[in-house]
């Protein structure tokens, strides 16, 4: 009976040890079922780069198709020395129930000697459950710039330029006609302003001086103020006729000097002393007229007029047409 | 309008500025040049008004005036001004007699007709004040009583240009009440040559009274009456209005120059002077001749010139002749 229980306990122990390792082979099969639906891996071409060169990585997951794959939001670094220049997107293909994607993310390393790209992180979905699966960390070596301690220290290079595009320059360049445009309408608007406020140029100004006071000499004779007892107008637009004259003839600035300062101011290397004394006799008379009141005789006046009628026409510049070598003749 | 007969003005100015000529050739026997001292002096006496000297010690500045007070046969008192003179020293004080038990008035030498305030800016504002108060309103109040000052009253105050330290400067508002700033200079070489043998000789022969003062205040009335057109009129109120506003006649680079112009008072004492001059020149109406020739002294002291027109070396001789000559004359 002893023998019959220690047989059976034996018996059963050998049966529940076959039910343990069919258990564990079970398992093991379903997880390696599994981890063939879905993979993640990481590789890079090369295992040596310079430093600052980039190193491209290829990340590819392969998923049952009905499973949802997240790839990582990358940022602008992984690790302090592993930086991201760049990415592509997320490419997919379809084989047969699985579905495999492919991302080239372009990595920098600023650092030298063995340089680990860290596992990075997939997230896959199936139904309600959610997986993460990791990379493999890949080591690379990054190598620093080889000097070449034999040749001369080279100079810094200058930084490479980029040419503008013209997306770039299209802000600037409408800026930039835009305070053209603003400037042409200020200069037009001024100028529009300029020429409104700015009365017709005086006649005496356009022209020979001597053809001005002719005409307004006429004008005088015809306003007939002495006849009109107005003598006292009368002697002032004369004395204005013959000072403007002088003033525009000779450069002499007469509308601003008393009669004596102009008659000195008229020295005899410019007029003619007769002349010069028939003027004076004129204008002394006007200033009486005009500051004293006096009324000279219709003789007088008549000769005021004439002497400075004559002072004009002998005094007056002529100009003739440019002779043979250019210069003018007075 | 009023009715001006020139002819019979210019008769009755021939007759009362006879004693011109007396005057100068009695003076003429002390002081040998300042003939444009002398006329301005005239000119301060004829119009009222009172002259500021400016120029070196040794002109004749003392003797001009004492000169012209003997041959006037009036009273001169000098006042050398210092920085210890009291307001009391130049009008009077109330003084008590014991004898009689009561307060005596105790005239000044303001109390003169014609008054030499030598170095008026020696003084302190207070003394400064009390002799400007007197010029200005011409009587002067001691305790309870008003003394009108005697006509003719002038007062002729000198400044030396030299010598500055620990001196009061007169207030802008004080120098106005000066009709004439005049600026004397050193006599002609023959002048001064005259001036040395008379001196060395043993001086001038004394100066005999050759006119009255009731001459000189009838010569004041005729001054008044002296016709002065409406044109001048205008001449002078542009030349007064071109130290305020330049750029209203166009001499806009006074603009920044000018820190003020002339005040009404400078267009008055311009006309009263003009009218002395035309005066002195034996004409019963003023020519814009007689107003340029005044322009200077009654605007010299009553110009205010900017820091910049200083720093550029710009005198208000510089801007008075600039406003002269840019103001049309009539």
């Amino acid at each position: 009976m002893r023998y019959h229980l220690k047989y059976h306990l034996v018996h059963v122990a050998e049966k529940c040890s076959r039910w343990c390792r069919m258990s564990a082979f079970i398992v093991f099969m379903l997880a390696a079922f599994d981890a063939a639906a879905q993979s993640v891996s990481a590789t890079t071409k090369e295992k040596e780069y310079q430093i600052g060169d980039w190193v491209p990585v290829d990340f590819f997951v392969s998923a049952a198709r009905n499973v949802k794959v997240a790839f990582p939001a990358w940022k602008d670094s992984l690790t302090a020395s592993v930086e991201v220049a760049n990415y592509t997107s997320i490419d997919t293909v379809k084989n047969g129930n699985q579905s495999e994607y492919h991302q080239l993310v372009n990595m920098i390393v600023f650092d030298t000697g063995q340089v680990y790209i860290p596992a990075v992180p997939f997230l896959v979905s199936s139904g309600s459950t959610t997986d993460t699966l990791w990379t493999e960390p890949i080591k690379v070596h990054v190598a620093g710039v080889k000097i070449d301690t034999t040749k001369d220290i080279k100079p810094i290079k200058e930084p490479l330029k980029i040419p503008y595009t013209f997306r770039e320059i299209l802000p600037y360049l409408l800026g930039g006609l835009l305070l053209i445009a603003a400037i042409a309408a200020i200069i037009w608007w001024w100028k529009r302003r300029k020429n409104k406020q700015q009365s017709p140029p005086d006649e005496k100004y356009l022209l020979p001086p001597h053809v001005w006071a002719i005409k307004e000499l006429d004008k005088l004779k015809q306003d007939k103020l002495w006849q009109t007892g107005d003598v006292k107008s009368y002697y002032s637009r004369l004395t204005d006729i013959a000072r403007t004259y002088i003033e525009l003839r000779y450069k002499i600035p007469a509308m601003e000097q008393t009669t004596e300062e102009l008659m000195q101011a008229l020295h005899k290397g410019i007029i003619k002393q007769s002349l010069k004394k028939d003027l004076n006799d004129m204008l002394v008379l006007s200033d009486f007229v005009k500051f004293a009141k006096a009324m000279p005789g219709m003789s007088e006046n008549e000769q005021s007029f004439e002497v400075t009628r004559d002072f004009i026409e002998k005094t007056k510049q002529i100009e003739t047409e440019p002779g043979k070598n250019g210069e003018k003749k007075k | 309008m009023e009715s001006i007969d020139i002819k019979a003005l210019n008769e009755k100015i021939q007759q009362d500025s006879a004693f011109l000529d007396l005057l100068n050739l009695e003076i003429g026997k002390s002081i040998v040049g300042q003939k444009y001292m002398l006329e301005r002096l005239m000119i301060a006496l004829l119009s009222q008004g009172h002259i500021l000297l400016e120029g070196v010690p040794g002109l004749a500045k003392t003797l001009a005036i004492k000169s012209l007070s003997d041959a006037i046969d009036t009273r001169f008192s000098r006042i050398q001004f210092t920085p210890d003179l009291l307001p009391a020293d130049i009008l009077g004080t109330m003084i008590y007699n014991q004898a009689k038990g009561n307060f005596e008035v105790k005239k000044g030498p303001v109390f003169s007709n014609f008054i030499l305030a030598d170095e008026i800016n020696r003084a302190p504002a207070k003394v400064q004040s009390a002799l400007l108060q007197a010029m200005q309103e011409r009587h002067v109040t001691l305790g309870d009583t008003t003394y009108k000052l005697e006509e003719p009253f002038l007062v002729m105050a000198t400044m030396n240009p030299i010598e500055q330290e620990g001196t009061y400067n007169l207030p802008e508002a004080q120098v106005d009440r000066f009709m004439l700033k005049v600026k004397i200079t050193y006599p002609e070489f023959e002048e001064e040559r005259q001036i040395m043998r008379q001196n060395v000789a043993g001086g001038a022969s004394g100066i005999r009274p050759v006119v009255s003062p009731q001459t000189i205040l009838q010569a004041r009335d005729t001054v008044r009456q002296v016709y002065m057109d409406e044109k001048i009129e205008k001449y002078i109120l542009d030349i007064i209005f071109a130290t305020r506003e330049p750029e209203r006649y166009k001499i806009d680079n006074l603009k920044h120059l000018l820190s003020y112009g002339g005040s009404p008072r400078a267009s008055i004492s311009l006309a009263f002077a003009s009218k002395a001059y035309a005066f002195i020149k034996r004409r019963g109406y003023v020519i814009p001749e007689d107003v340029r020739a005044v322009a200077h002294d009654v605007l010299r002291h009553r110009v205010g010139i900017t820091y910049e027109a200083e720093a550029e070396n710009i005198t208000q001789e510089h801007i008075i002749d600039t406003i002269l000559n840019k103001v049309e004359v009539p």
